[in-house]
């Protein structure tokens, strides 16, 4: 007896928890249910402060009340929450972060992702932070030209070989054609600068808005952005020393859904994204963590996936060289 | 230090106004303590949206509450059911539990709420203190001194596990075996998944201790059929109180366990579960009744719980030197300070003098608060270890797996947990240390990973890294841990000798 009325609640209340998942098909979207933001690494990291600051102005944006909540599902270098973004339905209710070139590049390596790259459906992109090559401030290594007659292996601290900082050390050094070995394993990318200042390693190549604030205090010095025109003072950009072609490389913010959305729900997602990522809250929060929003939408993020991967699998024999 | 604005943070934060926010922080830090899987960090990100409309100081003291206050409130199962509410806690069961089995329950919760506090405490005095050499004490810390603080940790452990060696070791390598599994961080590949995509990342650390402490603690419960306290003495209230004053008469543990507990919290990588379970361990080792250990003394619960708390505080010195994380929980907050229009780095301390004392404050005031409420809480707590398993059981294995799944909303967790509870329950019945495994796991990974980078580093020449002071220190360390025992066993030798050759004269 005791077992059939528990069966009867087990199924009474799974039947109630599914009623509540179901979409309200009389309602229109994006009302009735809270939007899923998947954040593909943990609270706390760079591309978590990116959708948190950005959860109330998307919010005000949706307007009708709408609720957009971050989801945190941090694990394999990211793709562990881009694989939750491509199997949910293509509803409009589950969008996420993807961490591009990373996962441009696993792709072209031919590893094992648990999504199709091509296949997601971008919404937009909240911006590029460029890299640059740190050094830390008592360094012999004065400019790149240090760095580049240097007569051993420059050694580089970065994070794990499946992710966009260490895949652009390797582009990077690979192109100027000087030995250099990748000391990693680092936990994040304030591990990676601790290394640097504490001088286990030469340099480093980073973000320049995460290490802009510790240029400021002194700790560390830039040898070389990698970008078309110099947007740090006094120092050089890679296009200025001959090496035009790394100024693709950056830190991408790129917005995606799952495979197959619907096309209305895309533009004003797209739409409703790039208007809260230009709301004066987002660009105070922008200014304040030292990053640069230029968000885009819909159709040029498509075609910064499409470039991303065209670029990368140029470099298809140096990024299969690991260490 | 600025004295004037210590003392102008301790003023906003004890008006009705501030004690509002404190008391609020404090009550959710309890409550996501109390839930096994679930911690600081996840209590700090669903803050984050509360934060937007708050004053910056009094974020600073909603943050500041919770942070103080969730390892005590996980240290309450842990003592009572043998469920870690958060990772850290995980120590703290080892001795809390057989208290509370020998109706002792009372006692070991004074002692974890009085050495939370006071751990709590001497972690921030330690931070103002060292916070002028701040920089100098995060430099030194790098891959080689990580590689020797892991051998040390585990050096402890083996060398805990005396007469049971063989067990020692059949525990410590499935425990490293375990922590293999998934990316090798440095080369990038996958080992050991057997085609799993969700061992990609290893063993997750959180369901498997909620599952080899409170699963296992419940099948054993499940298959006992009794209550937690076996007997059923009336524990009188002064036992509570007896815990308190433990803190007091054992305060070199106590002391021992804070500075463990700080250093840990200052280098950025290592977490409060290698804080606390290294206080742990070097308790047991330093202790002049090892044996005792692992039965419900005393001491085990101090160490542990002061280390706990007195991380946050360390945990800070990165934070305030670099703006850099010591932890999951400042990573975090550091989120909320930057949502707040302050830059994490190191102009934050100039910039931002009176929200990071208000912090300061509020991590201690709040590890004081809790640890009050936890006192005058105890003595109906004391009353779950009464509960009928019958209902104990199903609410305690519900919670936990509800709380593993929530934390990454990932079924696959929830299995890692079921088949850690099967591993800790086998365990527990055929004598197994289940500290030795739980620590070879939390060390494995830093172990390898470091020992790759100072490969790296020193360019191959591993001998290098004996050029640095603190790896110097550490080796000294680690002889003496392993020497320890030898020594004792010579001097026992001896007097056993001397007594025989008295015997013999007389």
């Amino acid at each position: 007896m005791a077992a059939i009325t528990r069966k009867a609640f087990l199924g009474a209340s799974a039947s109630l928890l599914l009623a509540n998942c179901a979409p309200k098909a009389e309602e229109p979207w994006p009302r009735g249910r809270p939007l899923q933001f998947v954040v593909p690494f943990s609270a706390g990291s760079g591309f978590d402060s990116y959708v948190r600051a950005l959860v109330a102005p998307l919010q005000a944006e949706l307007g009708q009340g709408a609720r957009v909540v971050p989801e945190n599902v941090p694990g394999a270098g990211g793709s562990r929450g881009g694989g939750v973004v491509y199997r949910a339905k293509p509803d409009g209710y589950t969008i996420g972060m993807f961490n591009l070139p990373g996962a441009t590049v696993s792709a072209v390596r031919g590893d094992r992702l648990p999504y199709e790259l091509n296949r997601i459906t971008w919404l937009a992109n909240l911006g590029t932070d460029r890299y640059a090559v740190v050094v830390r401030a008592q360094s012999p290594l004065r400019s790149i030209e240090d760095v580049f007659a240097l007569q051993r292996p420059l050694k580089l601290a970065q994070l794990g070989p499946n992710s966009s900082d260490y895949v652009c050390a390797q582009v990077a050094f690979g192109s100027f054609d000087r030995p250099y070995r990748i000391v990693t394993g680092y936990q994040g990318s304030s591990e990676t600068t601790i290394a640097v200042l504490r001088g286990e390693v030469d340099a480093s190549v980073r973000p320049i808005s995460s290490v802009l604030s510790y240029v400021e205090s002194g700790d560390v010095r830039l040898l070389l952005t990698l970008e078309d025109k110099p947007s740090v003072a006094g120092v050089p950009c890679s296009t200025d020393i001959g090496y035009p072609q790394l100024a693709a490389l950056g830190l991408e913010r790129m917005i995606g859904g799952p495979p197959d959305m619907a096309d209305e729900i895309v533009a004003r997602l797209s739409d409703v994204i790039v208007r809260a990522a230009h709301s004066e809250v987002y660009l105070a929060w922008a200014r304040a963590a030292r990053t640069e929003v230029n968000a885009i939408g819909a159709d040029e993020a498509r075609e910064k996936e499409r470039e991303l991967a065209a670029f990368y699998l140029g470099y298809r024999d140096m990024l299969a060289l690991r260490g | 230090m600025d004295f004037s604005t210590l003392a102008s943070a301790f003023a906003t934060t004890f008006t009705l106004h501030g004690l509002f926010f404190l008391c609020v922080g404090v009550a959710i830090g309890l409550l996501f303590g109390v839930m096994p899987g679930l911690g600081g960090p996840t209590a700090l990100a669903l803050l984050i949206p509360v934060t937007y409309s708050l004053e910056p100081f009094d974020a600073m003291l909603l943050a500041g509450g919770v942070m103080g206050a969730v390892s005590f409130g996980g240290s309450i199962t842990a003592i009572l059911l043998n469920t870690p509410g958060t990772a850290p806690n995980a120590a703290t069961c080892f001795d809390g539990y057989p208290m509370a089995q020998q109706g002792r329950a009372g006692a070991a919760l004074g002692a974890s709420a009085a050495a939370s506090a006071l751990g709590g405490a001497l972690g921030l005095i330690t931070l103002l203190a060292v916070l002028p050499l701040a920089k100098v004490i995060v430099l030194s810390f790098g891959p080689a001194e990580f590689l020797m603080l892991a051998l040390v940790g585990l050096a402890a452990v083996a060398m805990a596990a005396r007469g049971k060696l063989l067990r020692g070791l059949v525990a410590a390598a499935f425990g490293l075996l375990l922590s293999f599994i998934g990316f090798d961080s440095v080369t990038g590949e996958v080992r050991f998944s057997g085609g799993l995509d969700y061992l990609w990342d290893g063993i997750e650390l959180v369901p498997a201790l909620v599952g080899i402490f409170a699963l296992a603690q419940m099948f054993e419960l499940g298959v006992k059929g009794v209550s937690v306290a076996k007997d059923d003495p009336d524990t009188p209230l002064d036992r509570v109180m007896s815990g308190v004053y433990a803190c007091f008469k054992y305060w070199k543990t106590l002391l021992r366990g804070s500075v463990v507990g700080t250093l840990i919290g200052a280098v950025p990588g290592l977490g409060g579960t290698v804080a606390s379970f290294l206080a742990y361990t070097a308790t047991v080792q330093t202790s002049k009744d090892p044996d005792s250990f692992g039965r419900g003394n005393i001491e085990g619960v101090i160490a542990p719980e002061a280390a706990n708390n007195a991380r946050d505080g360390g945990s800070l010195i990165p934070t305030l030197a670099f703006g850099i994380p010591g932890g999951a929980e400042t990573a975090v907050f550091l989120s909320i300070l930057v949502l707040h229009g302050m830059t994490p780095g190191p102009a934050m301390l100039i910039n931002n003098e009176h929200e990071i004392y208000g912090l300061i404050v509020a991590i201690t005031i709040s590890a004081i608060l809790a640890s009050v409420v936890g006192l005058a809480l105890a003595r109906w707590l004391r009353l779950v270890t009464k509960i009928d398993v019958r209902i104990l059981v199903p609410i305690v294995a519900v919670v936990s797996l509800t709380g593993v799944y929530v934390l990454r909303n990932d079924f696959g967790d929830v299995i890692v947990c079921l088949l850690m509870g099967v591993v800790g329950y086998l365990m527990m019945r055929f004598d197994y240390s289940r500290l030795t495994l739980v620590t070879a796991l939390v060390l494995g990974d830093i172990l390898e990973r470091s020992f790759h980078q100072t490969q790296m580093i020193y360019d191959g020449d591993m001998s290098a890294m004996f050029g640095r002071l603190p790896v110097q220190l550490l080796s000294l360390v680690l002889l003496v841990i392993v020497g320890l025992p030898f020594w004792r066993w010579f001097r026992q030798t001896q007097k056993a000798r001397r007594e025989v050759s008295s015997d013999a004269a007389s």
